[in-house]
């Protein structure tokens, strides 16, 4: 162990070597240089953050006031646009309508109010035929009958439509409902023989003979 | 020297004093250089110009006290030692080839613990050792960097720079003993 404290005593005083003193002549007056630039580098980006932070603070109640700004012009437009879609043609929803009415503002191609509370009970019409019909309540017996007509003929109760009572139809069946199981007697249609049967028993009830020469719709 | 000198003497620096950067280059730069020879360093003069430019270049954000800049300045030392290694080709210890002046006014112990064993000797022993050995004990002996210091300097941790410490002393000891230097 003595060794070594020795040896580290020798190397204390073995090792430190003088530089080239030229090198200490030219290197001190760079060092000095550098180290000058360095600071006002240091200082310069130092005051630089100080300012940008001073300026952030500074801007900050500026974009707060920018912020609140935005929004009083977006709400602002609000009524704007609303009354553009108006102009438009558009029709509101009553609670808009109502707002723009609090403020003593008609807003054009909207409903009557009366009509709005047809609206309000889903029977939704375009505006403009209903307020025609409205122009025209109560001034004309005629038109209304003309109208109760023209509904009746849309449910098919026309003179002369109705089941059974049209012309040239008495007594027929629509296909189907007949009560007979099989085809017409003078038809070719096949059948069972069953039926066949039935009908060649009951024929003499209705084998009339006809004389030769008088159709049938000539007999009186 | 005292704290208040030496904040003194580190505020001077700062503000480009050529004085101040005298002072501290004439106190500093000749154990650096000890410190990069003794480490096989590629130019050693080279390198010690680029160790104390980098730290005129950073000593604004230095803040400390003298062992703490010592410190400092030996890490940017080991750091410019192994750049410096690498853009280098890679050279075999020969430090006898090299000898060193010892110049610096060591104290009373220390000069006749050199006159007994050598300069050679001395340089003998230090190319046995391993590079980061080497290193380890140069940082700790001439450079005065604390376990942790040099933990931090050569990017180990404090456990296996002991154990490096440890082992280039038993080095050493083995080297001493095959001479049969003795007090």
């Amino acid at each position: 162990m003595n060794e070594v404290a020795l040896f580290m005593s020798a190397l204390r005083a073995a090792l430190p070597a003088q530089p080239d003193p030229e090198l200490g002549a030219i290197l001190v007056p760079r060092l000095a240089q550098t180290a000058r630039t360095a600071t006002i580098e240091a200082e310069t980006r130092r005051t630089r953050r100080f300012a940008s932070t001073t300026v952030g603070a500074r801007r900050r109640p500026r974009s707060r006031l920018g912020l609140a700004a935005r929004v009083g012009i977006t709400v602002a437009l609000i009524p704007l646009v609303l009354a553009a879609l108006a102009f438009a043609g558009v029709t509101l929803p009553p609670p808009a309508r109502s707002a723009f009415e609090s403020v003593g503002v008609n807003l054009p191609n909207q409903p009557a109010q009366s009509d709005e509370t047809s609206t309000s009970e889903g029977t939704a019409q375009p505006a403009e035929p209903r307020r025609s019909a409205a122009g025209s309540k109560g001034d004309s017996v005629a038109a209304h009958r003309h109208a109760l007509e023209e509904r009746a003929k849309a449910r098919g109760e026309a003179v002369g439509h109705t089941l059974d009572n049209a012309i040239g139809l008495n007594e027929a069946r629509p296909p189907g409902q007949s009560s007979d199981a099989g085809p017409p007697p003078n038809s070719n249609a096949g059948g069972s023989p069953q039926g066949q049967a039935h009908r060649l028993q009951a024929a003499p009830e209705h084998a009339v003979p006809i004389p030769g020469g008088q159709a049938p719709g000539l007999i009186k | 020297m005292s704290l208040e000198r030496f904040t003194s003497l580190l505020e001077a620096a700062r503000r480009g004093d050529e004085a101040a950067w005298q002072e501290l280059y004439s106190g500093l730069a000749p154990v650096v250089l000890g410190y990069l020879r003794a480490n096989s360093a590629p130019d050693p003069e080279d390198v010690l110009s680029e160790v104390f430019l980098q730290v005129a270049r950073d000593i604004a954000r230095f803040h400390g006290e003298e062992p703490g800049f010592r410190s400092w300045v030996f890490t940017i030392a080991h750091h410019r030692l192994i750049d410096a290694r690498r853009h280098s080709a890679r050279r075999p210890v020969d430090l006898s080839a090299e000898p060193l002046e010892p110049m610096v006014r060591a104290d009373d112990a220390a000069e006749e613990a050199l006159a007994r064993i050598g300069v050679e000797e001395v340089h003998r022993v230090l190319a046995s050792l391993s590079d980061d050995q080497r290193a380890v004990l140069l940082l700790r002996v001439i450079g005065d960097l604390s376990i942790e210091d040099v933990a931090k300097a050569v990017g180990k941790r404090p456990g296996a720079v002991k154990a490096l410490q440890r082992r280039g002393l038993a080095a050493i000891r083995r080297e001493l003993g095959r001479t049969g230097v003795t007090l």
